[in-house]
């Protein structure tokens, strides 16, 4: 509670701690030897709350926020309920970084909002929150980011010692997604979902939520994905922030939207700083530090992933704020720049942003504003903020996660603090995050969250059914058994589709309670931000090993996926939110269609394949309208209040332009590192299929994870490429995910449930998912999607199996788009004296009267013109009796 | 052939108009009202009953059969055969009152044969296609007849349609050689209902020989029908893309007419050219592209058809198009096995 009062989340010390409790063999995955000890020196420096401690917090909170949250000012209240859990960690955090805080403010307002949810009960508000929040954001940007914020909160402090915007970017992604996991299931996942459709950043997240996998990406990611995982924590944080804002209310969504709104107008990068700040604003101090837009989205994933772990309602809420969180590293992220920007608007931001926050009121604003509305409205901004830091921390580690691990947030936050304290020094903060959620997705939130979570999860996975589901199975699949194996081999494999798919089932099939919502959000966050989440995961996990080529792959990935999941993120959260949200979403699809089509495609693409419900899905791809649509279909179908209110949090992010624009940014930044790295700077395209190449040869060991991160690269590339790489990166998008959940997870995790049949396929799809990958990446856009399509329809076969087929399915389609031809030479070729066929009156007068009428008419009046000819009666004229053919020679 | 003049005999004459005229008498005049349709009056054909498939010629009502009862009167230069009824191949309404408003009945009209042997112009307002009918007073598919009586013979015309037919369709486009003459034997794929056919046999006579191979029972049966009043006919109802089915009747052809519409039409043709026609012989092939690929531009097609028949030891000789009688249609001379340069 006291870190509470500091504001400073680490979640990378939340995270290490957690899993230093949990599985401290994680810790060496997600987190660099440098990592370790920076971290290690953080924890010893924080106070860090033990789990109790952090349900008195939100205990005491969520009285708060219930009476808030009727004001829905309450955010903070929320927050603090839910967030209990969270704040513990969150106070350990708050003390480290305070971009942090401002992500945690963001995470409080989140927490607020979903604390709010739970008791507001509507799961639609959630979601609508989360739709909101993620349309305010840029669609799958806005929605991934918001996830990712909700990791990176927990990154942002990595990223205030790294301070690249990369490193914040990517903590915020691992943070979300890890958050997400963590969180309860539903939220997490419903946030993971929305940012995995909406982007491969939730799913990413989802993947992420293999916490180990992205804790070692999580390092490498936050340099080399830097501006990537600005964005991908932005996205993750939107979708964080959506989903809680949604929860939070319409009402924090439109503060949230005010903040985004006015961060769009400084800059996209002020703009998400602004956000994240509004969201850190309990967590100001943090945001004071700034490090980067990132950081602050990060925390603000952070508490939103915190946020969810301790209470579905929180969970929206955390989503909510990560959808602030996220919205504002997009635009910073779009900009490392706006990273060292964000930090300076962060600062005042913060205090803007509690101002913003309580005037605030338009869409993406709403969304950041929500957030940081939330949390200063709810816990009273100022003070909550310290507490709503510690809150939002916890939350966002547990959201993050995942929804995984709402219940396990406290444990994680333990672990995750030590994470933090990795992710800053290794300035991987997204990778803390990452190793952060699943370290809590696997323990806590198997056990204590998963099945509160899986209710949860279920409710947005229903909300927002495919994303919902998409996020909860992944969640489920990665936390147990997925992550380790399933999440990379299938998440690489299977592209972003493939795991909305293996989401969807799960979600559908699982809507059990604990797996099926942790795949839900898993699988949302995949799906949506496959590419974020794949690549934020994958590139965790593989970075580890190969760290920094990850890590910049990711970046670049992270950022697309991050956008994706967001957008699915928020549609998903959006869907349960409806209203608000499909607004929200609809105006963040729009921007993201216009900022890039590519992420708007494949938050598209993600969220509907996420729902299954393909009319979603479609419907996202047509528009933000769509988007909004499916989201409202999927949160209607989940039912689950938390995915909807993070959806909300989300769209509202979406709706702000400036979301989008920023997640775009993001992701192309993250992208040019990756490329410089590996490729150069090859194509966005390119980039992304280098990406995913690097990842999967360089990580080889990993080959999960570099396969991971191949879908990750690949959706991140959809994402970085115009529409053509959309498709991609939608087909990357859902591998990513899956890989994401997989590496983490995918060895532990997957194995667990059906969800886990994803996962594995995910697993198996690995080393496919590499050469889907960069199959798909070769085909680009409508081929990838289509593909992604086919995998997830199989999905639940083997991962190879489905990459196979959906190869062989590409093959055929290509091979069958050749019409067969019994004629192949063209009339050019013919003899100049036989080329022209038609009527020469001046030898037939008799045929020349018939052919005046036959030549105007066709078809049936050709028919009846002739018909009346034929009469005996017809006459034409005088006949010609000479000659008039034309003669071959006889050389022919 | 002098002029015909048509000798509309009771009733001016004229072309019979409407088949059905009232009574002869009555109706007196002009053309149409001729009468004679003879009878025919539902059933138009002379075959009667044929049309059922019974075959009976003349049944009862068949032939002349005055089917108005005395009615025919006669015999109009025109005369308008019957319809048979029955199914005729393609275009239904194809008989209908062929004659009514035709030439007009009694104007005197005077026929000229053709560049092509055994084809005549009707020249009149409105010049026509016709061939000398096998079967005087019997119209095949209700054209118009045309009789003309030179020194107490008489001889009658049966109009030719071009909409109708393609083998017209490509004399009226300036086809210089159709090979088919009087004395040919002519190997007819894709005979359908006879219409063409009958024109055939108009055409080859009574020393040629038709060999009229058409695979649908229900357009075979009237070709059976024409073939009936027509001895020079060989109706054949196979598949013309298994010769060796009907190589027992057919014997070695001066000509292969082929009008069949299949994508594999060259195929078709050269598997009954290799078993039925002479060397030097020509096949003549109405070729309608779409019917070998909708997709593809029809003189490609064409191109792609005469190709083919190169490969199958044809000479391509000379191509018309049958605009605008017909749709993106052509028809192609080739020479099988042409004997050297000429």
């Amino acid at each position: 509670m006291n870190d509470f009062g500091d504001n400073a989340l680490d979640f990378d010390v939340l995270m290490y701690i957690h899993y230093g409790k949990k599985d401290p063999k994680l810790i060496s995955k997600l987190f660099s030897a440098h990592q370790q000890t920076v971290i290690k020196e953080r924890a010893a420096a924080v106070d860090v709350p033990t789990a109790s401690q952090v349900l008195e917090f939100f205990k005491n909170n969520r009285k708060r926020p219930a009476t808030n949250a009727n004001n829905k000012a309450a955010s903070s209240d929320s927050d603090s309920s839910s967030v209990d859990e969270p704040p513990k960690k969150k106070v350990p955090v708050q003390p480290i970084a305070a971009q942090k805080k401002a992500a945690a403010s963001s995470d409080d307002d989140s927490d607020e909002e979903i604390a709010k949810n739970p008791p507001q009960a509507a799961a639609k508000k959630p979601i609508n929150g989360t739709m909101s929040s993620k349309k305010a954001s840029s669609e799958s940007d806005s929605d991934s980011d918001d996830e990712s914020p909700a990791k990176k909160t927990p990154v942002k402090p990595v990223v205030a010692q790294k301070k690249a915007a990369t490193s914040s970017d990517d903590s915020s992604s691992d943070e979300e997604v890890a958050k997400k996991t963590p969180q309860s299931a539903p939220k997490k996942a419903s946030p993971a979902a929305a940012k995995k459709t909406a982007s491969s950043d939730s799913d990413s997240d989802s993947e992420d939520e293999p916490p180990a996998k992205k804790t070692p990406v999580k390092p490498v990611v936050a340099q080399k994905k830097a501006a990537a995982s600005s964005d991908e924590s932005s996205s993750d944080e939107e979708v964080a922030k959506k989903t809680p804002q949604s929860a939070v209310k319409k009402p924090i969504i439109s503060a949230k939207t005010t903040p985004v709104t006015k961060k769009a107008e400084s800059s996209s990068d002020s703009d998400s700083e602004d956000e994240t700040p509004k969201k850190k604003i309990p967590v100001q101090p943090v945001v004071a530090q700034k490090k980067a837009a990132a950081s602050s989205d990060d925390s603000s994933s952070d508490e939103e992933v915190a946020k969810k772990p301790q209470a579905v309602a929180k969970t929206p809420v955390t989503a909510t704020k990560a959808s602030p969180a996220v919205t504002k590293k997009p635009e910073s992220s779009s900009d490392s720049d706006s990273d060292d920007e964000p930090p300076a608007k962060k600062t005042p931001v913060k205090t803007a942003v509690a101002q913003k926050k309580a005037a605030a009121s338009s869409d993406e604003s709403s969304s950041d504003e929500e957030a940081p509305k939330k949390a200063p409205q709810s816990a009273t901004k100022k003070p909550v903020t310290g507490t709503k830091a510690s809150p939002v921390v916890t939350k966002k580690p547990e959201s993050s996660s995942d929804s995984d691990s709402d219940d396990e947030p406290p444990a994680k936050k333990t672990p995750v603090k030590p994470v933090v304290a990795q992710k800053k020094a290794a300035a991987a903060s997204s990778d803390s995050s990452s190793d952060e959620e699943v370290a809590k997705k696997p323990a806590p939130m198997m056990a204590n969250k998963s099945l509160t979570k899986t209710s949860p999860a279920v409710a947005k996975k229903a909300a927002s059914s495919s994303e919902s589901s998409d996020s909860d199975d992944e969640p489920s699949t990665k936390k147990t058994p997925v992550k380790p194996v399933a999440a990379i081999q299938k998440k690489p494999v299977e592209s972003s589709d493939d795991d909305s798919s293996d989401e969807e089932v799960v979600k559908k099939t699982p809507v059990v309670a604990k797996t099926p919502a942790k795949a839900s959000p898993a699988a949302a966050k995949k799906t949506a931000s496959s590419d974020s989440d794949s690549d934020s995961d994958e590139a965790p996990a593989k970075k580890t090993p190969v760290k920094p080529v990850v890590a910049q792959k990711k970046a670049a990935a992270s950022s697309d996926e991050s956008s994706s999941d967001e957008e699915v993120a928020k549609k998903t959260p959006q869907s349960a939110v409806k209203k608000p949200i499909i607004s929200a979403k609809t105006t963040p699809v729009t921007k993201k269609a216009e900022s890039s089509s590519d992420s708007d495609s494949e938050d598209e693409t993600p969220k509907k394949k996420i729902p299954v419900q393909p009319v979603v899905a479609q419907k996202k791809a047509a528009a933000s309208s769509d988007d909004s649509s499916s989201d409202e279909e999927v949160a209607k179908k989940p039912v689950n209040v938390p995915k909807a209110s993070p959806a909300v949090t989300k769209k509202p992010e979406a709706s702000s332009d400036s979301d989008s624009d920023d997640e775009p940014p993001a992701k192309k930044t993250p992208a040019k590192p990756v490329v410089a790295q590996k490729k150069a700077a090859a194509s966005s395209d390119d980039s992304s299929s280098d990406e995913e190449a690097p990842k999967k040869s360089a990580p080889t060991t990993p080959a999960v994870k570099s396969l991971t991160n191949g879908l990750k690269a690949s959706p991140a590339v959809s994402k970085k490429t115009a529409a053509s790489s959309e498709s991609d990166s939608d087909s990357d998008d859902e591998p990513p995910k899956k890989k994401v959940p997989v590496q983490p997870v995918a060895p532990q995790k997957r194995a667990v449930t059906s969800s886990d049949d994803d996962s594995d396929e995910e697993v198996a799809k690995k080393p496919l998912n590499g050469t889907k990958a960069s199959a798909k990446n070769a085909e680009a856009s409508s081929n990838s999607d289509s593909e992604d399509e086919l995998p997830k329809k199989q999905p639940l076969v083997t991962p190879n199996e489905e990459t196979d087929n959906a190869k062989k399915w590409q093959d055929a389609k290509r091979k069958s788009n050749e019409p067969y031809r019994r004629v192949t030479i063209s009339k050019d070729e013919v003899a100049e004296k036989f080329r022209d066929n038609s009527f020469d009156g001046r030898f037939d007068k008799w045929g020349s009267q018939a052919h005046d009428k036959l030549s105007k008419v066709q078809g049936k009046n050709f028919r009846h013109e002739k018909t009346k000819k034929k009469k005996g009666s017809y006459g034409g004229g005088p006949i010609s009796m000479g000659v008039n053919s034309t003669k071959f020679s006889d050389s022919e | 052939m002098g002029r015909p003049d048509f000798q509309g005999r009771s009733n001016g004459g004229g072309f019979r108009g409407p088949s059905r005229g009232g009574v002869q008498g009555a109706r007196g005049g002009g053309f149409r009202g001729g009468s004679p349709r003879g009878g025919f009056g539902g059933g138009r054909g002379d075959f009667g009953g044929s049309r059922g498939g019974r075959g009976d010629f003349g049944g009862s009502r068949g032939g002349f059969s005055p089917r108005g009862g005395s009615r025919g009167g006669y015999l109009a230069s025109w005369c308008r055969g019957g319809f048979r009824g029955g199914p005729r191949g393609r275009g239904s309404p194809r008989g209908g009152r062929g004659g009514a408003g035709g030439m007009r009945g009694g104007k005197r009209v005077i026929v000229e044969p053709h560049r092509y042997e055994g084809v005549f112009v009707v020249k009149g307002k409105e010049d026509a296609l016709a061939t000398i009918n096998m079967v005087t007073g019997e119209s095949v598919y209700g054209e118009k007849r045309v009789s003309v009586e030179n020194e107490g013979t008489s001889v009658e015309y049966r109009v030719w349609n071009p909409f109708r037919s393609k083998l017209a369709a490509a004399m009226m486009g300036g086809l210089e050689n159709t090979h088919i003459k009087p004395g040919t034997k002519l190997l007819y794929l894709g005979a359908a209902s006879g219409t063409t056919v009958s024109h055939c046999s108009d055409m080859v006579g009574q020393d040629g020989i038709v060999y009229a191979v058409e695979f649908s029972h229900r357009s075979g049966r009237d070709l059976l029908n024409v073939a009936k009043k027509r001895p020079n006919i060989v109706p054949i109802v196979e598949d013309a893309r298994h010769p060796h089915k009907y190589r027992m009747l057919v014997g070695m052809v001066d000509t292969i007419f082929a009008d069949v519409a299949q994508p594999d039409q060259a195929r078709i043709v050269a598997l009954n050219a290799h078993n039925f026609l002479k060397n030097g012989g020509h096949a003549v092939i109405s070729i309608k592209a779409n019917c070998i690929d909708s997709t593809a531009q029809p003189e490609a097609v064409f191109a792609g058809e005469v190709n083919k028949l190169k490969e199958e030891k044809f000479k391509p000789r000379e191509q018309v198009t049958l605009e605008p009688y017909e749709r993106d249609h052509a028809v192609v001379v080739a020479e099988y096995r042409a004997k050297g340069k000429k």
